[in-house]
Order: C-alpha cells, then sequence, then structure tokens
C-alpha cells in the first residue's frame, strides 16, 4: 500500500513535457541517459518513453518472459530468484536504496545504467560500452520490471 | 635477526640470482618462529598450527581483549593479518586498503596503502567484496587487489616496488585470494567461476613481478602444464569419461552412472577440452569453463611440489555443459619452478550443484606416510598420498551428504545418486549440502601434537534450479538458482575434529550458524575459531568442550591466529560479517519472505549483527 501512494505522488511531481516524452537520467550521477529514440520500438516501450508508464505491469505473458530475462542474464545470482536478495538487495520488497527505484522510471534507469555501488548497467550499449549488441532493450527491461513488481510484498 | 642480517649481507656479495633464494629462506625462518605468523596459513603446509603454548587449557579462562583495531570499512573480512618481527599488517575488505600496526609502539600505524579501484569492480565480486588477506617475502607485503592487480609493497615502509595486472576484470574475473610466497615465487589464483572466465593459476618472481609461469583450469595439455608423467601413477584419474547416461544424461529425469575401473579408457590426453563434449552452450565450453583458483595454496619443499585446488565449471547450469569439465573441480600438485603438473585429481566430475575444490590442501606426515588432506565442499574429506596423488581415503564429513553415496576407491570416482542430479527447468529438492559446501573457504587446522584436524563446517541444504543464462563477457553467467536451509540437525552449521587415516569424526559440535571462521590450533591443545553469531571461542583439542568464548563486534569469517610479543603470547582474529555466509547481512534483507540463497537459512543473524558488519582486528591475551 505504501509504494502505491508513493507512486502516485510522485506522479504528480514529475515534470512531464507532454508529447515531447520523459527523460531519462542516470542513478549514478544524473546526466541525461542518451538511449537512441529508436530503440523504443513496440507499443510498451514507445508509451513508457512519452508517459513514463510500465503498461506490462500485471500482464501475466509479459511478466512470464520478464522472468526469463531475469534468469537469462544472471539478475538471479544477486538478486535471488524472485528479487528477493542475496548478495545483491531485495527488488521487491518496500526498502530500496534509490528511492527512485519505487516508481518504474527510477527502476528503469536504475537498471539501464547501474548505480556506483556494485550494480553494474544492463541496458543495450550500457551494458558492454564496445559491444551494443549486448544488454536489455527497453522492452526488456520494462518486463523485467513487471516480473519484479508482480512479486512484490507488501508491508 | 644474526642469521637474516648476515644472509643478507652475503646476498651482496653473491649478487642478485642468489638473493632469491635466500629471501624465500627468510620467509622460511620466519615460518619456523612460533613467535610469527609471516604465512596466510603459517606455515608451506597449511597447518595453522602454533608451538605457542603460553595460553593453555589452565588459564584460557582469563583470556582477556589486549586491544583492538577498527579498519574502517564495512563488509566480509576473511583470511588474518601477518605478523612479521614486531608489525601487524592488516588488510580490508574492498577497497583492499593495508595498514602496517607498530606492535612495539602501542599498535601505532606506521604506514597505510590505500588502492584506487573502480567501484564497479564490486559488481564482479559474486560473495561479496572480500579480501583473504596479504602474503610476505624478499621484505615486501603483498597485496592481490580485488580488480586483479598483484602489488609489491615495501615492507618497512609501504611504498610500492611493483605492480602487476593478474586477471582481465573485462572479462569479468577478479581477485579475493591472499597471495602466497613460495620460495622465490608469488602465488596468485582467479576468481569469476559465476562469469565464465577461463581461470589460471598464476607464478610472478617476486623481484619484479615478471611472470614465471601459468596454468589454466581448463584448455590445451600445454596451456595447463600437463605434460609427460602427469598422473603417472594414477593413469585413470585421466579417463575420458567417468559416467554413463541413464536415461538421457543431460535433461530433467537423467543421471550418471559411475563406471568401474575395468570400463574407464586411460590414461587420455587433452582432458580439458575434450571433456567439454559437444553440445556445449558455447563453442569450446572451455573457453569459459571456470575453474577459479581462489583458496590457500600450500607446498613441500622436499618434493617441490604446490597444492591448490579449482573451483566450478561455468555455467551452473550442468546440462549445457554436458562431459566431467575437466579440470574444474581437480586438486592439483604443480613443480613449484616450472608450474609442470605432476597430478590431478577431479573430485566432482561433471559438477551439478557448485562444489568446488578450492578449499585448502594441508600437509602432513603419518605411519612414515607423506600425505595431504582436504575437505572439499561436496561433503567428502579426503586423504591422499601427496607424492603421487593415491587416493587413500573419502569419507562423508556428516552422514547428511547425500547427492553421493561414496567415493569408488578404485576408480576415485563419486557415486551419484540420481535423485539429486539438477537439470534445466527442474527444481530438485533436499540436496545436502548446499552449494555452501560442508566447509567452505574457512581453513581447517591440524595438529601435529593430537594429529587431528578441526574443521570449521557448514550445514545447510539447497534447492537448485539450473536455468538458461546468456554468456556476454565481462557479465554474471550463473545459470541455477537456489535455495538453501538448515540441515537435518537442525542448525546450520558445525566444527569438527577429523582423523584423516580413518576419515571419521573424533568429536562433533552443533554450530547455530555456520562455522565460517579459519581454525587455529596450538600445542598446548586449544582450537581457537570464530563464529557469525560474534563469539570468538577456544575449545579443547582433545574433547571439543568449550574454554573460554569473547563476543566481539560483528560476525566473525576471518582466521584465528596467534603470535607471541616481548615474550607474551597473542591471539587475534578478525571480526566484520560478510562473504557468501554474511551476504544477507550486508545488503540488509531483513523480510520474511527473504527466504532464498543465503540470505533465508541465515535470515537470524540480523539479531546478531549490525548490517553492514564493521570490520576489525581483535587481539587477546592473558
Ligand atoms: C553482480 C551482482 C548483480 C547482478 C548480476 C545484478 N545486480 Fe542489481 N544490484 C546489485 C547490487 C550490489 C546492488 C546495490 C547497488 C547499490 O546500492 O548501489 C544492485 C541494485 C539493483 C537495483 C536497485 C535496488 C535498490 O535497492 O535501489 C535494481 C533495481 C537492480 N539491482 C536490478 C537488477 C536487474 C534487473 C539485474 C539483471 C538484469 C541485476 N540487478 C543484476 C548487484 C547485482
Amino acid at each position: 500500500m505504501m509504494k502505491l501512494r508513493y507512486i502516485a505522488l510522485l506522479a504528480i511531481a514529475l515534470p512531464y513535457a507532454g508529447n515531447a516524452g520523459i527523460s531519462l537520467v542516470s542513478t549514478i550521477d544524473n546526466k541525461p541517459l542518451a538511449i537512441p529514440g529508436a530503440m523504443f520500438d513496440t507499443p510498451a516501450a514507445k508509451e513508457f518513453m512519452s508517459s513514463g508508464k510500465n503498461t506490462y505491469l500485471g500482464n501475466a505473458d509479459a511478466i512470464k518472459t520478464g522472468k526469463k530475462i531475469f534468469q537469462m542474464y544472471s539478475c538471479t545470482a544477486c538478486h535471488g530468484a524472485k528479487g528477493e536478495g542475496a548478495v545483491g538487495p531485495n527488488l521487491i520488497d518496500d526498502r530500496w536504496n534509490y528511492t527512485k527505484n519505487a516508481n518504474d522510471q527510477g527502476i528503469f534507469e536504475t537498471i539501464w545504467a547501474g548505480t556506483a555501488g556494485g550494480m553494474g548497467a544492463k541496458g543495450a550499449g550500457a551494458m558492454v560500452p564496445d559491444d551494443p549488441t549486448q544488454g536489455l532493450s527497453p522492452d526488456e527491461v520494462l518486463k523485467v520490471v513487471a516480473f519484479l513488481r508482480s512479486n512484490a510484498v507488501k508491508h | 635477526m644474526k642469521t637474516t642480517t648476515l644472509k643478507l649481507a652475503l646476498a651482496g656479495v653473491l649478487g642478485l640470482s642468489s638473493l632469491s633464494s635466500l629471501a624465500a629462506t627468510e620467509l622460511e625462518n620466519l615460518m619456523k618462529d612460533d613467535n610469527q605468523w609471516a604465512h596466510p596459513r603459517k606455515d608451506y603446509a597449511n597447518t595453522g598450527y602454533s608451538r605457542l603454548s603460553q595460553i593453555n587449557k589452565g588459564n584460557v579462562r582469563n583470556l582477556k581483549m589486549a586491544w583492538s583495531f577498527a579498519t574502517g570499512v564495512n563488509r566480509g573480512h576473511e583470511g588474518a593479518p601477518l605478523v612479521i618481527n614486531d608489525v601487524m599488517y592488516v588488510h580490508t575488505a574492498f577497497p583492499n586498503n593495508v595498514y602496517a600496526l607498530d606492535l612495539n609502539d602501542n599498535q601505532k600505524i606506521i604506514w597505510s596503502y590505500f588502492p584506487k579501484q573502480d567501484p564497479s569492480i564490486q559488481a564482479l565480486l559474486c560473495c561479496d567484496s572480500v579480501n583473504r588477506g596479504l602474503g610476505y617475502g624478499d621484505g615486501k607485503i603483498f597485496l592481490q587487489q580485488n580488480d586483479g592487480k598483484l602489488v609489491a609493497l615495501d615492507a618497512k615502509t609501504g611504498t610500492k616496488i611493483w605492480d602487476v595486472q593478474v586477471v582481465d576484470t573485462k572479462k569479468g574475473a577478479s581477485n579475493t585470494n591472499a597471495p602466497h610466497i613460495i620460495k622465490d615465487k608469488v602465488i596468485t589464483g582467479c576468481s569469476g567461476g559465476e562469469y565464465g572466465v577461463r581461470c589460471y593459476i598464476s607464478a610472478y618472481n617476486i623481484k619484479d613481478g615478471s611472470l614465471a609461469w601459468r596454468a589454466y583450469s581448463t584448455g590445451p595439455d600445454s596451456e595447463m602444464l600437463i605434460g609427460d608423467g602427469f598422473n603417472k601413477e594414477n593413469p585413470h584419474y585421466s579417463s575420458l569419461s567417468l559416467y554413463e547416461d541413464v536415461n538421457g544424461g543431460n535433461k530433467e529425469g537423467g543421471s550418471f552412472k559411475a563406471l568401474t575401473k575395468d570400463q574407464l579408457k586411460f590414461p587420455e590426453k587433452e582432458l580439458g577440452t575434450r571433456t567439454w563434449l559437444k553440445p556445449q552452450a558455447m563453442q569450446n565450453g572451455y573457453e569459459h569453463g571456470g575453474g577459479p583458483t581462489w583458496g590457500w595454496y600450500s607446498f613441500d619443499p622436499a618434493l617441490n611440489l604446490m597444492y591448490y585446488g579449482t573451483g566450478n565449471p561455468g555455467t551452473w547450469n550442468p546440462d549445457v555443459r554436458p562431459g566431467d569439465n575437466k579440470w574444474s573441480m581437480t586438486i592439483f600438485a604443480r613443480d613449484v619452478d616450472t608450474g609442470m603438473a605432476r597430478w590431478g585429481y577431479q573430485l566432482t566430475p561433471h559438477d551439478e550443484w557448485d562444489y568446488d575444490s578450492m578449499n585448502e590442501i594441508v600437509l602432513w606426515e603419518a605411519k612414515g606416510k607423506k600425505l595431504a588432506t582436504h575437505f572439499d565442499r561436496n561433503g567428502f574429506g579426503y586423504t591422499f598420498d601427496r607424492t603421487n596423488g593415491t587416493l587413500l581415503v573419502a569419507e562423508k564429513m556428516h552422514p547428511f551428504v547425500n547427492w553421493a553415496s561414496k567415493v569408488d576407491l578404485k576408480t576415485g570416482v563419486p557415486i551419484k545418486d540420481p535423485k539429486f542430479s539438477t537439470h534445466q527447468d527442474y527444481n530438485a529438492q533436499g540436496i545436502c549440502p548446499s552449494a555452501l559446501g560442508v566447509k567452505d573457504e574457512q581453513p581447517s587446522a591440524y595438529s601435529p601434537k593430537t594429529g587431528k584436524f578441526y574443521v570449521p563446517l557448514n550445514h545447510v541444504c539447497m534447492t537448485y534450479e539450473p536455468v538458461e543464462s546468456k554468456y556476454i563477457a565481462g557479465q554474471p553467467w550463473v545459470g541455477a538458482t537456489l535455495t538453501m536451509f538448515a540441515g537435518p540437525d537442525g542448525v546450520m552449521g558445525g566444527f569438527m575434529a577429523w582423523d584423516g587415516l580413518k576419515g571419521k569424526s573424533v568429536w562433533y559440535n552443533k554450530e547455530k550458524f555456520s562455522a565460517w571462521g579459519g581454525a587455529l590450533v596450538t600445542s598446548s591443545d586449544i582450537v581457537f575459531y570464530g563464529t557469525l553469531d560474534r563469539w570468538f571461542k577456544a575449545v579443547d583439542a582433545q574433547t571439543g568442550k568449550e574454554l573460554w568464548k569473547f563476543q566481539v563486534g560483528s560476525g566473525i569469517v576471518g582466521n584465528a591466529i596467534t603470535y607471541s610479543h616481548k615474550g607474551k603470547q597473542y591471539v587475534g582474529v578478525l571480526s566484520g560479517i560478510g562473504g557468501w555466509a554474511g551476504v544477507a547481512m550486508n545488503l540488509g534483507l531483513s523480510n520474511e519472505t527473504d527466504g532464498l540463497g543465503a540470505a533465508g537459512g541465515y535470515k537470524e543473524l540480523t539479531k546478531w549483527n549490525a548490517a553492514p558488519g564493521g570490520g576489525g582486528m581483535n587481539v587477546f591475551s592473558l
């Protein structure tokens, strides 16, 4: 419940620029993230870029794919099978190292470009700087987030 | 002191080439001097044994804290400081700071060294940002940084003399081991079994950091330094295939039946490539085959052989790497001058559970035999003839070990129980031990006086579900999800005395949590070790009876040591919870549902430790 209220608050506070879309910033240094617009190539990714909304939340197919991706990229190794935490922090409770991760834009930014405290960048082009073919597409990040949110434990 | 000065003077006369061998002698003398603790496990044989006996069973209850030193660094403080000529050298977890403390002047800091490491390196450390300590030799302190850099510092001033990059962090490799000085070489390992790194062990020349030799854990014989005479006395260790597939082998419902000795074909060559059968997840599986080497290395000067173990094959999903996956999960004996392998024995062929074999190999003698004993993650305690690798004893360390019924001594092959075979997208239940092993890196100690080993233990079981995962250079490549829970004893740890000839425990104490601190045993028959719920304990080597304990600031994952200063005996241990055992703690896991991975079983640790655990050195005396 806590989390829902939080998201609602943030949604009001964020300065949306209408059709111009949202602007993404790095969790490491708050600098703008340069992600080529062409990468937002699915309806869900396009919607996210314009409104900051993750339309995959609650979508069973997306959640299933999100789980696969979470395993494929060994997120499980550090965060546990469901995101419950292991060597990396819990991703499904309401305690965050970076409070913005409670919100779908914030968690997208963290997964895409990483943190300064042990979380590597996972977005395509950010993960392996000299090999842009590696890493998650925006659409895949949204699916992973849908998977994580589906496992969220309320307090 | 006199002999040292004389030797140094002589070395000046004889020139550089002979200095190196004399320098090694200086370290060997320090190892023999019980006032010092000059090598990670005190001596070449990895015994963790000291003849100091001022602290005895009669007075140990009077032990009091003499002094402590907060390292200012959080998370896992594994390993132990070195004590050399009245100076204690203390290391920390990431960023691997080093302090030289003057024992003659109230532990005042003589010098300190603060490596500059990229914070992103922490993302490469699968199991917390630990560092297992320093090495000493030739007047230098050696630090193996997490970022792969091996640094030689002037022991007197802390000035950097040379450094060298040991592993490639871009490929996901890192380092956590202590550098071990053996003769005129600095031996150091490789971490990255969870990143698809093709690991190796390296020997650098102590003088200038030039590479003397490097031996890979997988791949062609030439790159593994395997040549003529390898496994001469036990050619069956070099068999192409140790199992036959049952029900299709590498798929749900499949398993592996051990072959008998007359069914094996040996000796074979190039097993480091040929036991990675197609189809693999990768073109040539061995190229990302893992085999990390981050343990404690021992050395027999008479045989000129060093001993170490290799870790898991990449990835944890066994179905995508059919074959025995040599030489992961192997104990190697190598000539320390050339690196050439004398023998190699694979403990867990075609691993399905992450049972790394990098735990310490302790060298000892009994009945006129030169022996080596190793307590493997897979739950068996092994004793070998260390001259040639002949397996003499392989027994379960605790009856809860269930993945194999026994090890066939004729072949050395474990008889796997099909019930606990793991396969992709199938969640195998009730496997004991867990991937943490019956014992992990926390080293055991051996007393030549009692003839027994003192072994810190985990008592944790697991579920294990291999999953598909993608190899990307520099990224984790794990391929399984695990959950862990307390074993049938209802606790998560233990500590035992072990008879290495009989392969039996002599006494066994349960511990609430994994005993993840390394053991020390003294000639007064006292064993010291630390626990995750912050106790530093002394127990009777004969009976296991608790003689003394003291609660320190954070859980202990470091190794107990002893030394003397101005005629007085001290015992000490690093505290600072972390490592694989403490990850739950350090990352602030606290939910009821944090029931998975190492977090689950250890959840109650949060009631005993602040997170993240702060590092400190704790020193005690009468
Ligand atoms: C090598 C271990 C590792 C892997 C693999 C990893 N992470 Fe992380 N992750 C971490 C660590 C450590 C942190 C904490 C970073 C910090 O505090 O700066 C973290 C933090 C995070 C956070 C922010 C948590 C918070 O409390 O604010 C998210 C979200 C996250 N990871 C998602 C992922 C996803 C999705 C993947 C896979 C695509 C992944 N991680 C893979 C180690 C890892």
